[in-house]
Parts: C-alpha cells; sequence; structure tokens
C-alpha cells in the first residue's frame, strides 16, 4: 500500500494536539470537551486528583524532603489533601498546575515547620542555621520552581539560560557556542527569563 | 557575568538571575510511597481513589467539563508531553504491547535501508504499540491496537514540537491498524524538526484539523 502524502497542511496550534489519551469506544469527542487536568479538577471530577498526584507529586516530595527530611511524605499527603480541598480556589488564569501546587507546599511547609518548632531540616549550606522559616522555605521552593520551569522551556532557551548562568558565559560566547546570532541568544535569554519570572510569581500568587 | 546584557536585564529579572547564579537542584526523582496515596483517599473518602496509578481508565463521560477549554488545552498537551516520557507510561506500554502481542513490522523498504526510526508508544488510555521508519523518502508504519470506533479513523502525522510546544504538524494521511502503510515524505520536509510521528483518532466529520486526540507517539531517532 502506498500512499501519496495529501497536500494539505496545517497552521501550527497547540491547542489542536492535545494529546490527549482516547479513552475507548464509548468516547465522546466533539473536539472541544476533551478535559485537561485543569478543567477536570475545576469541575470537581474525583478521578483527576491520582493523575495530578502521579505528576507532581516527585516534585512535591522533593521540596518536602529538603525542608522536613523525614516528614517528608506526611507533607505531600497534606499539601494534595489541601489541593483537593481547595480546588475551587484554583485559577488557571492565575498560572499552571504546578504553580499552583508549589504555592500550597510553600505554604504547608511553612505551616508545619512552624506548628513544629522547629527550622528547615535542610544542610546549613542551603538555609543558614538561624534563618527565619519563611525566607529558608521560599529559597527551597523557588529553586524547585525554577528548575521545573527550566526543564520545560523549549530548548534553544534553555540552553541560552544555562550557558549564561551556569557556565558564566557572556551572550556573544553563548551565539558562538551554538552558532546562533547574537540577537537571537538575546532574545531567548529575554523569553526564557520571562517564562522563568512568571512561574515564580504565579508559585507565590496562589499561595 | 557584569557585561552590559547581563545589566541591562537586571533591573526587570534580578529575583530569578540571582537564584539562577545560586545554581538549582535536579528534578527529584523520588516517588512518594503508595502508603501516602492511601493517606490521602482515607481522608477525602473512596471517591477520588477512583484512578488507579496504572489502569490508564479515564471517565467516559466528559459532558460536564467547560466547553470552552481552549485556554486550557495547551497546558494539557505540556502535561501529556511530560508524562509521555515518565517510566510509569513506559510501563504502561510496555504492559500495552503484551496484551496485543508484539507488532510484526514488515518495512516495505523497496531496497533502501531504513534511516530513522520511532517505537511508537500508547499515550495513556489507548492500547497498542507500533514502529514507523524513514526509508529514502518514505515513511513506513505499522501499529496494532483497536480499530478506530465507528465513525472515525487513525491519521498519521509528524510533528514538529520544540520541547513541549508544538510547532508545526503536517499530515501523512490516513491509517489503518495492523496493516503496513507507506506514505510520501512531503518534499523538503526537515525530519530533524518534523521529528515525532503521531496517530490519531479523527471523527468522521471532514475537518481536515488534526482533532486533538493522539493514541500512539515515538520520536524519530537515527539508525
Amino acid at each position: 500500500m502506498l500512499t501519496t502524502a495529501p497536500a494539505r497542511r496545517f497552521l501550527p496550534s497547540s491547542d489542536r494536539v492535545a494529546g490527549v489519551a482516547w479513552s475507548g469506544p464509548d468516547v465522546r469527542y466533539p473536539r472541544d470537551v476533551v478535559a485537561t487536568l485543569e478543567d477536570r479538577l475545576i469541575v470537581g471530577d474525583e478521578t483527576v486528583l491520582r493523575e495530578i498526584f502521579d505528576e507532581y507529586a516527585s516534585m512535591v516530595l522533593g521540596i518536602s524532603r529538603r525542608l522536613v527530611g523525614n516528614e517528608a511524605e506526611d507533607l505531600v499527603q497534606q499539601v494534595f489533601i489541601a489541593a483537593w480541598q481547595g480546588r475551587e480556589r484554583f485559577d488557571p488564569s492565575k498560572g499552571s498546575l504546578g504553580a499552583w501546587l508549589s504555592g500550597i507546599t510553600r505554604f504547608k511547609a511553612i505551616d508545619h515547620l512552624r506548628a513544629s518548632g522547629r527550622r528547615p531540616s535542610t544542610p546549613s549550606a542551603e538555609v543558614g542555621e538561624r534563618e527565619a522559616v519563611e525566607p529558608a522555605v521560599d529559597r527551597v521552593v523557588d529553586r524547585m520552581v525554577l528548575a521545573r520551569a527550566l526543564n520545560t522551556l523549549p530548548d534553544a532557551r534553555r540552553e541560552v539560560v544555562e550557558l549564561g548562568f551556569f557556565d558564566d558565559l557572556t551572550h556573544p560566547e553563548i551565539a558562538e557556542r551554538l552558532d546562533l546570532p547574537l540577537g537571537t541568544v538575546k532574545s531567548h535569554m529575554r523569553r526564557g527569563l520571562e517564562a522563568l519570572q512568571r512561574e515564580l510569581e504565579d508559585s507565590r500568587v496562589h499561595s | 557575568m557584569s557585561t552590559p546584557e547581563y545589566n541591562e536585564l537586571e533591573p526587570e529579572f534580578g529575583e530569578v538571575m540571582a537564584i539562577l547564579r545560586g545554581g538549582l537542584p535536579e528534578m527529584p526523582t523520588e516517588q512518594p510511597t503508595e502508603a501516602v496515596w492511601d493517606a490521602i483517599t482515607a481522608e477525602l473518602g473512596p471517591t477520588v481513589a477512583g484512578s488507579p496509578r496504572l489502569a490508564g481508565d479515564r471517565p467516559s463521560d466528559h459532558s460536564e467539563a467547560p466547553s470552552d477549554s481552549g485556554e486550557l488545552a495547551e497546558v494539557r498537551s505540556i502535561t501529556s508531553a511530560r508524562s509521555w516520557a515518565r517510566p510509569l507510561a513506559m510501563v504502561a506500554g510496555a504492559a500495552a504491547a503484551l496484551l496485543v502481542g508484539v507488532p510484526l513490522f514488515l518495512a516495505v523498504t523497496g531496497g533502501t535501508d531504513p534511516s530513522q526510526r520511532a517505537d511508537l508508544t500508547a499515550l495513556e488510555g489507548f492500547d497498542g504499540t507500533g514502529e514507523a521508519e524513514v526509508a529514502g523518502s518514505e515513511l513506513n508504519v505499522r501499529f496494532d491496537g483497536s480499530a478506530a470506533p465507528e465513525g472515525s479513523f487513525y491519521e498519521l502525522w509528524l510533528l514538529d514540537l520544540e520541547g513541549d510546544q508544538l510547532e508545526d504538524l503536517v499530515s501523512l494521511g490516513q491509517v489503518e491498524v495492523a496493516a503496513d502503510g507507506s506514505f510520501v515524505l512531503p518534499e523538503g520536509i526537515d525530519l530533524d524538526e518534523f521529528d515525532t510521528v503521531d496517530v490519531s483518532v479523527e471523527p468522521d466529520d471532514g475537518n481536515p484539523d488534526h482533532s486533538g486526540v493522539s493514541i500512539l507517539r515515538g520520536g524519530l531517532t537515527d539508525l
């Protein structure tokens, strides 16, 4: 069977290829009722929490581990319970699900540490001994939020930001290394930083 | 680092830049134990526990979802692209492969050695698996799984994904389950850009756009 490729070609639209799973022959798919995790959380679809848990629990656990050590799983539990109970407050126009959950983790970690009268159990290299709880929690959460946000940047932007801040290269050096025009490097850098800043701000608004 | 370009960015992005300069942690890979989930469902009641980790079960009725979900769909696409890469999804894909049997892939290459190939893995909720190979100016594909539901068909696409963002896509045409398909690649297509093979289920409604419902995907890699 040899099929000639049709000549039609369509404008890109990221909402067209949602990669949404197909649930079987009985699925109804007028294309606009395919529900996102966010949609399903908002309408209180009771099966969505497990999927959100599978997607984000490792990030929440990573933050928690750094802050409360071996009580981290208790904190994860509190975060997801709070997320479900507070789902009506989730507003996708104010940021992503990841930013929202990071915000809840920030809030719950501060609560948890205050209640136990402890400082974060993080190594002192990361959090100073006498530091107050809130800035210490913020520092850990901010860095994890940015790590996740950086990972989700388009490759070119991520590389430019990494070379600039982790390898300490100047813009012309990055341009040479990646064989890109200087203007492109500047644009990737600015857009990358914009995206990171937005995610950081969103993780605060929501908390 | 105190070059003029960075100084220019400082007023606007100073805080982010300071955090970046301090270095970022690796993304954590540790997953909570199942006991954590059990404790959550114990607190919230059993109804939220309806979605087991690997079953890929989805509610069959999405009618209560808001119909104007356009701006949310992009977020979902990111989520899907990520879960695509997750080990759990791979396990699910492997389990699906066992269920349907390993597909017998017969390249119809006409003597041209394949230059690239892709393993097509089922996206969550679909039980299929397949392979694609680029040979010369053709893309050969075969996948196994359920037949397309009545009133719909499967369509083969090449996607240009930049990270999680869809930059562009091109249709190669209708594709059948459990049959060897051979498709002529569009002339001049850059497979470094269009490097993701995608199979979607399309309602037979005359709309030529991607339905947004993908069942299998795989990235092309050089052989």
